[in-house]
């Protein structure tokens, strides 16, 4: 399939990537994590930025790509806020209900693609 | 030795409650509506960042004018709070931010100025006479002090406050 | 490594598949330690069997502590380093943070240490470019193909007693070798290794495939990859392709520009696509099987030009060295 048209192009993007792809992990203290809707899990994450960040922090916006059934969720980050948003997750200690639970952050990669496999897989 | 760099942020503090006394507030009530303010929008991570240098610097009860002194990396949160406070000590009020100076000088020859201009107004708006012979006289008594503050200033720095309560009092 | 991550580059190369061929070998071939390798292909239900088949020879080993001193054994070299390609490198080591260990097909054993390992050492060593300011790694690199690396020479000495007497070291490593000659078993190696150290294992290969079923995709536009009328821009595509590989469903009604949980959404413009496959593998995966794959694919879409006419056909190649990059680094072809 030899397209006549098409020449031979090279494009470099910006230094910077538009976003941020994140693989986190969040356990509760004695609470089963896959019950969690996308929807709850979401608001965890709000209730994580708005802590930490005010209501003006908790505005950008974060996409729950995600939700696998141990926990375990891909997010989406816009690449200026990705460093508070994720001191914000690091920090959130305790969910509303007062439980203690954690947000653990796996890999992070520019691109989506990067967090298909994780290379740091062999123990 | 490094010097710290702060900002000066003027606000005139609005009592859209049309009430007779004049509601009293002080500086104190001021800070903490400002904090509660940055917490709300900013966070821990705002509150952290700005509590070290925020204070509360002047407040005219007068004039309703405040002045918030702010670190000058950290002037945007503070800046971008201000605008939600809603009450200061059970007084409904709105913050309007008229000027950002870069020392206490500069905001009170701004204020100035801003008084300055609005004198005019204040004239026109008067019903009788009497109180525009009032006010024609503190405007050219305004005048007279200043153009007394500007020569001194030009030879020993003129201690601000009493400067601007020089120019309030008159209002 | 924050820094490393939000400065990350996107090259794009764009050219029809009948010229510069060498030119796509090579950066495959330059890849050395491939982790895993994914094929997504709209349009076809199952993933061609000559596809499978390129795996079934590649074998991988894991070694158990092996000291690093038998790296710089003359049968080692004579016998395989010498006469075949050999991807090894350590496992369990964080680049940033410890001490990995390299052998390329190039020859070269790349010592990325840090700065206690590289005092003690005491080999000569440069510091590393890539994150100069920000990291103590040093790197020493010794060629062991070079005609004056053999015993009696005061340079061979040298790394020997460093290596062995000086600093005990000793990794857990994954290996690969590309025998120049074909009537060589590449598990030779295997059995190489069995006697020098505790354990050695075979590294399983993981394939999974996944088939789904009307799935929104972006089109493409080859004369315009910068986005236009008829195709997205190719980041967009590139993104596309993440979520298809993650397996992100994008279908559903809760994400979108309006959702609460993900704005997420397919590129437009966009056709469905009734049915495709993701297929796979995870491992240690050479480059020659890579690009073996890659001509098997560029035959299976050359073989089938009807079919695909007016379906992208896309495969891409993941790559994840640890031996250069902090961060994850991966590759990708996209054929119309």
């Amino acid at each position: 399939m030899v397209d006549a048209d098409v020449k031979t192009k090279c494009f470099i993007s910006e230094k910077k990537q538009p976003y941020l792809y994140m693989k986190v992990s969040l356990t509760i203290d004695g609470e089963d994590v896959g019950q969690l809707t996308p929807v709850q899990y979401k608001y965890l994450i709000m209730q994580a930025l708005k802590e930490t960040l005010g209501q003006i922090g908790a505005s950008y916006t974060v996409d729950l790509l995600k939700l696998s059934s141990n926990g375990v969720a891909l997010l989406r980050l816009p690449r200026g806020y990705s460093d508070k948003l994720w001191a914000a997750l690091t920090m959130y200690g305790a969910t509303p209900a007062k439980r203690r639970c954690a947000f653990r952050v796996l890999q992070v990669s520019p691109f989506l693609m990067g967090l298909v496999v994780d290379s740091r897989w062999q123990q | 030795m490094v010097r710290f760099k702060n900002r000066y942020i003027l606000c005139e503090v609005v009592f859209p409650d049309k009430k007779k006394e004049i509601p009293r507030i002080d500086t104190k009530s001021v800070y903490f509506a400002v904090r509660d303010a940055i917490l709300d929008a900013h966070g821990d991570y705002g509150l952290g960042a700005v509590q070290f240098s925020l204070s509360v610097k002047y407040l005219n009860i007068k004039t309703n004018i405040i002045i918030i002194r702010v670190e000058r990396k950290h002037l945007n949160i503070v800046a971008s709070s201000v605008v939600f406070i809603k009450k200061v000590a059970s007084h409904n009020i709105i913050m309007k931010t008229l000027h950002v100076g870069g020392s206490i000088r500069a905001c009170q020859k701004f204020l100035i100025s801003y008084h300055k201009k609005n004198l005019p107004l204040l004239y026109s708006g008067c019903e009788t006479e009497e109180q525009r012979a009032k006010v024609m006289q503190s405007i050219v008594e305004a005048c007279d002090d200043l153009q007394n503050l500007t020569s001194r200033t030009k030879l020993t720095a003129p201690d601000s406050s009493s400067a601007l309560n020089n120019l309030m009092s008159d209002d | 490594m924050a820094t490393s991550i939000q400065n990350a580059t996107f090259l794009f190369h764009n050219y029809s598949l009948g010229e510069r061929t060498d030119k796509e070998q090579s950066v495959v071939l330059n890849r050395y330690f491939n982790h895993a390798l994914t094929v997504i292909l709209p349009g076809a239900s199952v993933i061609p069997h000559p596809v499978l088949e390129c795996f079934s020879d590649q074998l991988a080993y894991r070694l158990h502590r092996l000291p690093l001193y038998r790296l710089i054994e003359i049968p080692f070299i004579q016998a395989f380093v010498k006469k075949g390609a050999v991807h090894m490198m350590s496992v369990n080591t964080k680049l940033d943070t410890s001490d990995c260990v390299a052998v390329t097909p190039s020859g070269c054993l790349l010592l990325h240490l840090t700065k206690d390992t590289y005092e003690q050492l005491g080999l000569e060593a440069r510091k590393q470019t890539y994150h100069e300011k920000i990291s103590d790694i040093y790197v020493v690199q010794i060629n062991l193909l070079a005609d004056h690396f053999r015993p009696g020479k005061k340079g061979y000495d040298r790394v020997l007693w460093c290596l062995k007497d000086r600093l005990d070291l000793a990794f857990n490593f994954l290996v690969a070798w590309e025998p120049h000659d074909d009537k060589v078993c590449s598990s030779s190696l295997g059995v190489y290794f069995a006697e020098k150290c505790p354990r050695v294992e075979r590294v399983a290969q993981e394939k999974t495939s996944r088939v789904f079923t009307s799935l929104p995709c972006p089109k493409i536009d080859a004369v315009q990859p910068e986005g236009s009328e008829d195709g997205c821009h190719y980041q967009e595509v590139f993104e596309w392709l993440g979520a298809v590989a993650c397996g992100i469903d994008i279908t559903s009604e809760d994400t979108g520009p309006d959702s609460y949980t993900s704005t997420l959404a397919c590129p437009d413009p966009k056709y469905n696509c009734p049915r495709g496959c993701v297929f796979q593998v995870s491992g240690f995966i050479t480059p020659q099987t890579v690009l073996k794959v890659w001509k098997t694919l560029r035959e299976y879409t050359a073989c089938h030009p009807r079919k695909l006419a007016d379906q992208p056909d896309c495969a891409w190649v993941c790559r994840q060295p640890r031996h250069s990059q902090a961060g994850c680094t991966q590759f990708l072809c996209l054929w119309r």
